[in-house]
């Protein structure tokens, strides 16, 4: 399974510049999530490397050899798209074989080739089957054989699960980590929700107006949010000025910093670096959330369950370690 | 780009199609309506205006238009005094019902307008059924005949297009929300306050539309005027096809024809232009 | 659910009396037995139809519109497919032109069209042929068969046609496995409605038809003309029974609601 490389990938539409030279190594046999909010050009960017999408300016590399001219029938990427888009006048087992057909697989191996990859997206026995007859995570993995079925030099998924309801997500979640490591194949996929890209990816890109914000594994991008994007969009987190943490903490040079809400404890009051007291107080069973009237603004705080508790109006003292305040860049 | 270069060439069997059988043959008929009819070679020059100045002041032209859009504006109402509550009637329906009336009110359009006409001919002729039911009733003492009449016309008329009225109607009942109704009736309104608080706002585009069809549909219409009214009560496309067909003045004839499609068209887009955007967020 | 009341339903009876009394009427006319129109006494007399069925002009006639029909639904079709192919698949609304100038023959009166026509093909030498009336009939059926094609064109997603070419599908065999077989219930219904429109034809056909080539139509409107006899009526009552057997398939293809209630105009 080679390695996919964008070198400087670039797109404008007319004066918009939606992809703005982007540069990425997907190694071999990596999951690597394009994260972003919608609008961000990371479908754009998936649709370039797939060749759907001519690039403005830039390179794709499969194996280092460059694709950008190679139509996107020849690319021998497998796509999962957001629609699914399955053939709906075809069977399962049609939709499977009609990128073998395409390759004129004779008929015995095919049929072994697509019982095989229905056996690994367990849809054994629906090869009659239409797609209407099936549910959206049957849908799916239908998708997903099909797109695997014919040994693609890397597999680039489009949403593939947010047309599922919560429970299925969550189970094809599973499932997709369980086939990438079966296949052992490099893939790209293309995601607005965070949750699903820290489960699911070895690293994340996450892009915003066109660029590549940071790229790293999902403890790394989470635990060092490079910019106060990456922080806010990376769940929740606390943005601070420089100028307010005077005298409160031993800030460095950088002008922002990001503290985690789950950093924050809340102890007696007059304990801890900071006074404040509770504004809003929600229970969610393993956790609660809170916010906190501080002399810093409201400061967004989550405790675990045990860690006792404060009610609201209550006054309180907050302690943090000055090792996770981190420096975003401007 | 390759996009638009795909478009064109998909498109382009079909539009050079439409550009050799559609706007070379127009252009030929307006430039004939300004040549002067010759007996020898059927048109020649001069060119001016003049056969469009003689329809528009002789006599006979003239009559021929006022009729033509008298006919057409009765048909029009007609229409939507029927048209209107059989579309509600329609809409209130149930189920299995509606969907039964809706294919006999609108299946007719499939058959030949000369067929739907003939029946009208078979009432309204001499030895027709309305001729005999008079006399069999007593109402009179010949057969009465609508044959050549504007009555007659109108009717059969009617018959053919109030269709177009139902179906527009219709459709802009079906866009709106039929929980609305019933949301008004709980409210306590009574039924005429809600088929004008709520069912005439949202069927006025659809009545807008349903007209426009009707009125252009009955101003060009030929058949149904050629059977039933005959020579004695020429309409414009009959009087178009007279001068083509049986007192070959070419010329004349296509001025008819461009006065006729300048019309339709004048009516058909300033219907689109006016209406259409005032109405635009209730018809998609 | 706000019902009718016994007036809506009086009128409703009426209004439906109304729109069927011609046809039946035509229907029951056809059977008679006698040389002039009257009712019929039972049992139903077939005379006017054994009086059809050895009718030169009319089988000729019949047969012209049955060509007429097949030929101008099919290159209509021909026509539409790619067009309503590059209609649904340009981007944004860049389309609307060309589709409003395809459709534009809806808004042109059938009597213009006739003098247009007579004039073009007078000029060119080829007045009164099939060919000039196949040419004629393909643009004024046209429009009904894009509308059908394309509302299906618009139907197939996009996403299906790069799926197939991201398993290595050439253009024609995207279009021939997937699109193609997305498009047939539309192309088939499309067909069948153009065909029927051909097969209608009246107004526009006057002009065009010579004695050779005469469509039923023309023949039954130059039939009435002079006379009004039972023969038309049972010409008529055919063309009813015909349309009505394609109205059956239509409804079966597409749903007639959807065709005939479902679109604006």
């Amino acid at each position: 399974m080679p390695e996919v490389a964008l070198e400087n990938l670039t797109r404008r539409y007319g004066a918009q510049l939606v992809v703005d030279r982007v540069n990425l190594l997907v190694a071999e046999g990596e999951f690597l999530c394009l994260l972003g909010p919608s609008g961000c050009g990371k479908t754009t960017t998936l649709q370039m490397v797939a060749g759907f999408v001519e690039p403005t300016l830039g390179t794709v590399r499969l194996a280092g050899r460059d694709v950008s001219q190679v139509p996107p029938a020849r690319r021998g990427l497998g796509v999962v798209f957001q629609s699914y888009a399955l053939f709906p006048h075809m069977s399962v087992a049609e939709n499977v074989a009609f990128g073998l057909a395409m390759r004129r697989v004779p008929r015995a191996e095919a049929a072994s080739r697509v019982a095989d990859a229905l056996a690994m997206v367990r849809l054994s026995g629906m090869e009659q089957r239409y797609p209407r007859q099936l549910s959206g995570g049957q849908q799916q993995r239908v998708a997903l054989a099909r797109a695997l079925v014919i040994r693609p030099q890397a597999l680039l998924l489009d949403e593939p699960l947010s047309n599922l309801d919560a429970k299925l997500r969550d189970e094809m979640q599973l499932e997709l980590r369980r086939i990438h490591r079966d296949a052992g194949i490099t893939a790209i996929m293309v995601t607005h929700d965070q949750g699903e890209a820290m489960a699911l990816a070895d690293r994340i890109a996450i892009m915003n107006a066109g660029v590549i914000e940071q790229v790293g594994p999902p403890e790394a991008v989470y635990d060092q949010p490079a910019t106060a994007f990456v922080a806010g969009f990376l769940g929740r987190t606390n943005l601070l000025d420089a100028a307010m943490l005077r005298g409160i903490a031993p800030a460095g040079t950088a002008p922002r910093w990001s503290l985690r809400p789950e950093r924050l404890r809340i102890t007696a009051p007059g304990e801890g670096q900071l006074a404040g007291r509770v504004s809003t107080r929600v229970f969610q069973g393993s956790q609660t959330l809170y916010e906190l009237d501080t002399p810093l603004g409201a400061l967004f705080c989550v405790q675990g369950a045990g860690s006792g508790g404060a009610s609201e109006g209550q006054a309180v003292g907050i302690a943090f370690d000055a090792a996770d305040l981190r420096p975003l860049a401007a | 780009m390759t996009t638009t270069w795909r478009f064109w060439l998909l498109s382009g069997p079909a539009l050079t199609f439409y550009a050799l059988v559609l706007l070379v043959p127009l252009g030929l008929t307006a430039l004939l309506s300004l040549q002067t009819a010759d007996p020898a070679t059927g048109a020649g020059a001069p060119l001016g205006l003049h056969n469009y100045a003689e329809v528009l002041s002789d006599s006979y032209f003239l009559e021929i238009f006022v009729r033509t859009l008298a006919l057409a504006l009765v048909t029009t109402i007609a229409c939507l005094l029927l048209g209107v509550p059989e579309a509600i009637i329609l809409h209130r329906m149930r189920a299995p019902w509606r969907g039964l009336f809706l294919l006999v009110i609108l299946g007719p359009l499939l058959i030949a307008v000369v067929v739907r006409t003939l029946g009208w001919a078979l009432v309204f002729g001499p030895q027709g059924v309305l001729g005999a039911a008079g006399v069999a009733l007593g109402w009179s003492r010949e057969p009465v005949s609508l044959m050549y009449t504007s009555a007659g016309v109108t009717i059969a008329l009617v018959h053919v297009l109030v269709p177009f009225m139902v179906v527009a109607v219709w459709a802009a009942l079906q866009r709106g929300d039929a929980q609305a109704e019933h949301a008004a009736a709980s409210l306590g309104a009574g039924g005429f306050t809600i088929f004008r608080r709520i069912l005439l706002p949202r069927i006025v585009p659809g009545i807008a539309s349903g007209s426009v069809v009707v009125f252009s549909l009955a101003a060009t219409a030929f058949a149904t005027p050629a059977i039933i009214g005959g020579r004695r009560l020429k309409v414009a496309a009959t009087a178009a096809q007279d001068e083509f067909l049986a007192t070959l003045n070419w010329p004349l004839g296509a001025a008819i024809a461009v006065i006729l499609l300048v019309g339709n068209l004048g009516i058909l887009l300033a219907y689109d232009r006016l209406v259409k955007r005032r109405f635009a967020e209730s018809f998609r | 659910m706000i019902r009718n009341g016994p007036v809506a339903l009086l009128f409703h009876a009426v209004f439906i009396g109304f729109m069927l009394a011609p046809l039946v009427l035509v229907c029951v006319v056809s059977f008679t037995d006698r040389a002039f129109l009257s009712l019929p006494s039972w049992p139903p007399s077939l005379r006017w139809y054994h009086a059809l069925a050895e009718n030169a002009d009319f089988i000729r006639a019949f047969r012209t519109s049955l060509w007429l029909g097949l030929a101008s639904a099919t290159l209509a079709v021909v026509l539409s497919v790619p067009a309503a192919m590059a209609i649904a698949r340009h981007p944004a609304r860049g389309a609307e032109p060309v589709r409003a100038f395809l459709l534009s023959p809806l808004l042109v009166p059938h009597v213009v069209l006739g003098v247009a026509f007579l004039r073009f093909f007078s000029g060119a030498g080829i007045n009164g042929t099939f060919v000039a009336l196949l040419v004629a009939h393909v643009l004024i059926i046209l429009p009904y068969a894009l509308q059908l094609v394309l509302a299906a064109a618009y139907g197939v997603d996009p996403r299906l046609g790069q799926a197939a070419v991201s398993l290595g599908a050439q253009p024609l065999q995207v279009f021939r496995r997937v699109t193609l077989p997305l498009l047939m219930p539309g192309i088939a219904s499309g067909w069948l409605l153009a065909f029927l429109h051909s097969f209608d034809e009246l107004t526009m056909t006057v002009f065009l038809a010579d004695p050779g080539t005469t469509t039923l139509p023309v023949r039954l409107y130059l039939h009435i003309e002079e006379t009004i006899d039972p023969l038309v009526t049972a010409a008529s009552s055919l063309l009813i029974i015909g349309a009505l057997v394609l109205m059956a398939l239509l409804d079966r293809l597409y749903g007639l609601d959807r065709l005939l209630a479902g679109k604006g105009r």
